[in-house]
């Protein structure tokens, strides 16, 4: 341990407005980007549920394809 | 009997090579800028007026102008090219020339590179030419000014040829303006380094060899690579 | 060869095989930079000239790696699309492009907070540095351009002849740079050459790059499989996962 104690760890020896920040900045953007892809995965599973709801309602209107591409 | 032979030829005999395909498309697009004489002239005096800007900016203070010049005059030289760039392929986009430019049976990246030598050659050449003067109105020692206009001529072809990718690239879209300038200008930077750092170490007296033969080492490279990726680019824009 | 092809190219191959990695790419990124953070911040003895706020090294260093790196997998991925027309290479190459562009700001932030104790000054025009602000250029270049075009194919073909212009120019811009630099006798000081660092500073080091490598595999696989669903939310074996449940991560 480098420090002395916690209250040490947190001021970094007069460095803690420098080093928190770059911490901050990086390690909350790997944060945002898991939290983020985890989101949408959520809405776009609800989205394709909601498409075969309504299909089913209207079995005619678009049958689902073997590779389903929509440009 | 050689009038006849060539009167078949022109009917059932081989394609254009690639000279004829190559030297046609350059003297038709020379032929429409000249004619086009106030848009010939635009980015020389968007670049004279660039240039003007500064000292009124900072001060008319010889020494400080004579320090700073090579970069003002080679970002102005890099802001004019990019100015220029969105006529490259934009009217023959909406008139259909482009079309048939790729339909032609030459390979398409011979046909671009004519089109990018016509635009250097009524942009970055003239504008190679005037900088001298603009070069003396910013007080640049005399002995300076050849390897000026040679980084000029040897950069604003590498500018025109990169550029060229740009605008393939944008040329469909409808605001693709800031979009080009935005794509093209972290690519400009090296030639800007160069450029304007060569001219800096020749008013210092140092050698400049090694630079310029670095300049053109970027604008052969940029040959090779630059047409046919531009070619590619405007395949993709015509699709879209 | 071409079955292969075929198969690592399909979106469904990709899909059901992923969904098995997945769990271990973000468990053990996370516990990795998790580790690595700590043992940096707190075990990792302070540098005999910069102190403490030498630290920032431990995020500094991984995300401009992983800028690099993420521009090289986008490269790698363009060519492929270019050449072979595999689809899942654009949309591995668009799930990983925002990502470097975060990496590269992420990179020039804690650079430029790191000069405020060691210059003296927020920015300075680095080699280094200038180099990644042209880099962060680039990459939102190439976001702006795929989206600028309304068929998704045109934006995709764009984006990959400019991701592989692009990686032929970085070489020459980081040269250039270095020596536009070296012209104008700027900062001699470089914020990562140190004269042979102890185990015990380089070693979290390590565990941080290879984490946010990991971490980095794990968000461009879920941000792909989600591209994937976005392009394909008909397709039969979509409809199966939805109706089985089986969401994976």
């Amino acid at each position: 341990m480098a420090f002395e104690s916690l209250a040490d760890f947190w001021a970094m020896n007069g460095y803690a407005v420098y080093v928190w920040p770059a911490f901050g900045v990086v390690l909350g953007s790997l944060v945002a980007f898991a939290l983020y892809s985890v989101l949408e995965q959520r809405r776009l599973l609800r989205h394709v549920a909601a498409l075969e709801r309504r299909e089913r309602q209207r079995p005619t209107a678009r049958p689902a394809t073997d590779d389903g591409e929509t440009t | 009997m050689t009038a006849e032979r060539t009167a078949t030829d022109r009917i059932a005999g081989p394609l254009p090579g690639l000279w004829q395909g190559f030297s046609a498309t350059l003297s038709r697009d020379c032929r429409l800028r000249f004619r086009r004489r106030s848009e010939l002239a635009n980015p020389l005096i968007f670049f004279a007026l660039i240039v003007t800007l500064f000292p009124l900016g900072l001060a008319p203070d010889s020494t400080l102008l004579s320090s700073i010049a090579p970069g003002l005059l080679w970002v102005a030289a890099l802001l004019s090219v990019l100015l220029s760039l969105d006529g490259l392929f934009r009217d023959d986009f909406d008139d259909g020339t482009l079309e048939q430019l790729l339909l032609a049976p030459q390979p398409t990246g011979i046909l671009v590179l004519a089109r990018i030598v016509a635009h250097w050659l009524t942009t970055g050449l003239p504008l190679a030419l005037i900088s001298p003067l603009l070069a003396v109105m910013l007080s640049l020692p005399g002995h300076s000014m050849d390897v000026l206009m040679l980084t000029l001529l040897l950069g604003s072809a590498t500018l025109s040829l990169i550029g060229a990718i740009g605008a393939a690239l944008t040329v469909g879209l409808r605001r693709g303006g800031v979009l080009l300038s935005l794509l093209i200008l972290p690519l400009y930077t090296p030639v800007l380094i160069f450029g304007a750092g060569t001219v800096r170490l020749a008013i210092e007296g140092a050698p400049v060899a090694p630079w310029l033969a670095l300049m053109g080492a970027m604008l052969a490279l940029s040959l090779l690579a630059a047409p046919w990726a531009a070619a590619a680019a405007l395949k993709l824009s015509l699709d879209g | 060869m071409w079955p292969i092809i075929h198969k690592l190219g399909s979106p469904k191959w990709f899909y059901t095989m992923s969904g098995r990695w997945l769990p271990f790419l973000w468990g053990s990124g996370t516990i990795l930079v998790v580790l690595g953070s700590l043992w940096g911040l707190a075990f990792a003895p302070p540098d005999y000239q910069q102190g403490d706020s030498f630290r920032i090294l431990y995020v500094h260093v991984p995300a401009a790696i992983l800028a690099q790196s993420c521009f090289a997998l986008m490269a790698m991925c363009s060519l492929i699309f270019l050449v072979w027309r595999i689809k899942l290479a654009d949309m591995v190459a668009g799930a990983a492009a925002p990502f470097g562009a975060a990496m590269t700001f992420g990179a020039l932030f804690s650079g430029a907070v790191w000069g405020v104790p060691t210059w003296g000054t927020w920015w300075v025009w680095d080699a280094r540095l200038t180099s990644m602000l042209l880099m962060l250029f680039l990459y939102l270049g190439i976001m702006a351009l795929r989206g600028a075009f309304a068929s998704r194919d045109g934006g995709a073909r764009a984006a990959a002849i400019l991701t592989l212009v692009g990686v032929i120019n970085l070489p020459i811009i980081k040269y250039s740079v270095v020596w536009w630099n070296t012209l104008h006798q700027g900062a001699t000081f470089s914020l990562t050459e140190k004269p042979a660092m102890p185990a015990s500073m380089w070693l979290p080091l390590l565990l941080m790059v290879i984490g946010f490598y990991l971490l980095f595999a794990a968000v461009t696989v879920a941000r792909t499989r989600n591209e994937i669903i976005r392009r394909q939310p008909t397709a039969r074996w979509v409809r199966a996962l939805v109706q089985g449940g089986r969401h994976g991560l």
